[in-house]
């Protein structure tokens, strides 16, 4: 620990900050303060603010009104240069850097050394400095062949190298395996104590307990809980302050369904398939969903979730292998849809939504029988199921006559959400279903999934919300590099060695 | 003995204009763009210096002005994507028709004049090394400064602030833009440069390999070049390597042709297109994967980010 000599002041203080894009109140007076030597976390749903809040303080964007003041002195942060003068760094959450090049080239992008590279005595000064930080970083790799993990580590090396004091981290846990969440922590628990001041974007409660001194809750755009200590609150407290409310807890119940004279749900036998890119995405996949039963899959990003969810709904053959939904062979899409498969794409905005039609478009957009009138679609009759449908499901869809492309992200999902969960589907398929929701909304989902295994589907769930797989799956697949690495019943789950079989260490 | 040293002797030679070419478009593509109008920059580059070589007698003159030339060409292309954000490929074919057009109204008097331009020049001592003297050291002074140009692109490409700007345009414009550079200036500079060295390809045709102008006179070296960038993986030193293999390509006919061998002209000329479709048939998509990540945008018609 370092001698503080002088007065104690904040790195940044944060005064009454409000931002407004027309309509929308982004932040209204927001206030926090970040101090040397703590970790400080800015906490709230999506929409709550948080990241214009970051913007603000980067300057990216620039308040209507309030104040920053950085170590005593008035600020105007009108760029993202000026921050960095400042000594403000950001960790983005989808990490800038460019993967093509090596971490020396990286780091060289953000500090001027020049008309040539110098890329040897570059490559010392790394080494010095993940030395010093405790972030061990090989400067001739490319970034490309690191994990996310070593990645993230990378680019808080870079904001350290180019004197940043404070070091923002927007959710930097979101796309981390359990045991890269505590390789995090210890970093920044080291930066801590060489003291630095970090500002950590989260939304998960066990975060702010494991590692935060100090929580400030946005809600709506504005400050709930300001500069507080999360020992003096109950998860509970938090939790309310969060979302307005307080949010039932998920009852976790086991299916009852009985399965013995029924078709397996899903079966993959020996799937090889091949990935976008050439490479062999899924090495060897079998297994079976029975009807009323909810699987999880758990792995990190990348690991052939995405390849598997869409072979088993017939969209991407497999080299070697077969799939059958209720018995039924599936060689394409059609196959899949006429045996009773429902599906959340991994990636709605991009995989399902044509941004010009309407939401009712949507509705009938998904390769199934139509309703048929006199001539064409009986719209009627989809306005009035699609009304149905969704006073049913409770995920309070836009009205039916609005652009897609006017959604949110969150309300797109919960577009796709209605229309497929309201089938009675044999299958359901859903990677990532509670993206982009609150937490209200993600209970809900969760239910709607368990009340569709209830009623006999067999549900196929990807989330890389390993609490959120606990908290409803029957049964957790752990994937790894294009294998299943681990299967765990319900009644075994266990946080650390779900995390081991995601990294492909033994169970 | 004597056929193989004349082949690999054209080959250096012709293959120079290509090289040249090929490395324009090897530094636009690694900033993300392509620039399909490097057929046209290399016709500007070939009237360009010509002009400037007849008018003023020197041929150092008239290879900085086909620069020029080239680098005006594609100066323009940069404009319409960079800033105006048109389609590459549109922008790149409708400005080799442009150019094809200019060349062809201002060259019209010049058919024909006889020109004074770079000699053959050979290097003392090396020059006398058997075959390897004959092929690369009795060449001309265009030939000559390429052995400086390639390994000073590969410089600037991977050891210079410039290049790693160059390089992060190509793979993840983004990441300038968060460290306060502007994308669009990389990219034009990079597209204008590129531009420049397919002017000097140019003239390095017009007063070099064939001391003539004509109409048109490029012929298909400009998308020879581009497709050799992508064989080359979009490195300098194998875009060398490539260039001399077309340029040997296109030295044979002429090397059978003066032993008396009754070739076909038209076949002959078909030769280096032929290599270029086997050779994209023979790589596939396999030299995608290393290809600039912002390339591929370019293909998916993404949006510009």
């Amino acid at each position: 620990m370092e001698q503080h000599v002088g007065p104690r002041r904040p790195l940044l203080a944060v005064l009454g900050l409000t931002k407004h894009f027309a309509a929308v109140k982004a932040n209204t007076e927001v206030s926090l303060e970040v101090w040397p030597g703590e970790v400080h976390a800015l906490v709230g749903e999506n929409g709550a603010g948080k990241s214009t809040l970051l913007k603000m303080i980067y300057g990216v964007y620039h308040p209507d009104a309030g104040q920053m003041i950085v170590e005593g002195t008035e600020a105007v942060i009108d760029s993202p240069a000026e921050a960095r003068r400042l000594g403000i760094g950001m960790v983005f959450q989808d990490l800038r850097l460019v993967p093509a090049l090596t971490v020396a080239e990286n780091i060289a992008l953000a500090i001027p050394t020049g008309v040539t590279l110098k890329l040897r005595a570059l490559s010392q000064q790394i080494r010095e400095a993940s030395d010093k930080h405790g972030l061990s970083v090989d400067p001739n790799a490319k970034v490309g062949h690191l994990s996310i993990g070593e990645r993230q580590r990378v680019e808080i090396l870079k904001v350290l190298m180019t004197g940043a004091k404070l070091v923002i981290l927007d959710e930097p846990t979101s796309v981390l395996a359990p045991q890269e969440v505590e390789a995090l922590f210890s970093v920044v628990e080291h930066l801590r104590s060489q003291d630095f001041g970090i500002l950590i974007v989260t939304h998960k409660l066990d975060e702010v307990r494991t590692i935060a001194n100090t929580a400030t809750v946005l809600r709506g755009g504005r400050t709930i809980l300001e500069n507080v200590k999360p020992s003096d609150y109950t998860n509970d407290e938090l939790i309310e302050a969060m979302v307005g409310k307080s949010v039932s807890d998920l009852t976790r119940r086991a299916s009852t369904v009985v399965t013995t004279d029924r078709a397996m749900a899903l079966t993959m036998t020996g799937i090889n398939a091949k990935g976008d890119q050439g490479n062999l995405a899924l090495k060897g996949i079998s297994l079976t969903i029975a009807p009323g039963e909810l699987v999880g899959i758990a792995g990190v990003a990348g690991s052939g979730q995405r390849e598997l969810c869409e072979v088993a709904l017939g969209l991407r053959p497999p080299v070697t292998g077969e799939v059958t939904i209720v018995g039924k062979k599936i060689g394409n899409p059609r196959d899949a849809l006429s045996a009773g498969a429902a599906s959340i794409p991994e990636d709605p905005v991009a995989d399902s939504i044509v941004g010009r039609l309407t939401v009712l478009h949507h509705m009938v957009l998904n390769g199934r029988r139509l309703p048929a009138g006199k001539v064409g679609i009986d719209w009627q009759t989809v306005k009035s199921t699609t009304d149905t449908n969704n006073d049913r499901l409770g995920l309070h869809i836009a009205a039916t006559s609005r652009n897609v492309s006017e959604l949110s992200g969150g309300n797109i999902q919960r577009v796709i959400l209605t229309r497929e969960l309201s089938l009675d589907a044999e299958l359901v398929v859903a990677a990532y279903p509670s993206r982009g929701l609150d937490i209200a909304n993600v209970r809900r989902t969760q239910e709607i999934l368990l009340e569709c295994r209830d009623k006999g589907a067999g549900v196929l769930m990807v989330s890389e919300d390993l609490d959120e797989l606990m908290s409803i799956a029957d049964r957790i697949l752990v994937m790894h590099d294009g294998h299943i690495s681990g299967e765990i019943i319900n009644a075994d789950f266990d946080r650390q060695r779900i995390g081991q079989l995601m990294i492909g260490g033994a169970a | 003995m004597s056929l193989i040293v004349d082949v690999l002797s054209g080959g250096v030679r012709g293959g120079t204009s290509i090289m040249y070419g090929a490395l324009g478009e090897t530094v636009s593509e690694r900033a993300g763009v392509i620039n399909l109008g490097t057929e046209g920059s290399m016709l500007m580059g070939a009237l360009g210096g010509y002009i400037v070589c007849v008018e003023t007698g020197s041929p150092w003159l008239g290879a900085l002005a086909g620069a020029l030339a080239g680098a005006a060409l594609s100066l323009l292309h940069a404009y319409l994507v960079v800033w105006r954000g048109a389609s590459q490929f549109a922008s790149g074919l409708t400005l080799l028709f442009l150019a094809l057009g200019l060349t062809s109204l201002f060259g019209a008097t010049y058919v024909g004049k006889p020109v004074d331009g770079f000699s053959r020049w050979d290097v003392p001592l090396l020059s006398d090394i058997p075959v390897i003297g004959t092929v690369l050291f009795q060449q001309d002074p265009l030939v000559y400064l390429s052995f400086a140009v390639v390994p000073f692109i590969w410089w600037l490409l991977f050891k210079t602030r410039a290049g790693l700007l160059i390089r992060t345009a190509g793979e993840r414009s983004e990441s300038l833009t968060v460290h306060g550079y502007s994308v669009k200036a990389v990219r034009a500079g990079a597209v204008t440069a590129g531009g420049f060295l397919a002017g000097i390809g140019g003239a390095h045709l017009s007063i070099a390999y064939a001391n003539a102008w004509f109409e048109n006179m490029v012929s298909g070296r400009g998308f020879i070049a581009v497709a050799l960038v992508i064989f080359a993986v979009w490195s300098p030193i194998r875009v060398m390597g490539g260039a001399y293999l077309f340029g040997m390509a296109l030295a044979l006919g002429s090397a059978l042709q003066a032993r008396g061998y009754n070739v076909n002209q038209f076949a002959l000329d078909a030769i280096p297109f032929v290599l270029t479709l086997a050779v994209l048939a023979l790589l596939g998509k396999k030299t995608v994967s290393s290809s600039p990540a912002e390339l591929k945008k370019v293909f998916e018609n993404a949006p510009p980010t």
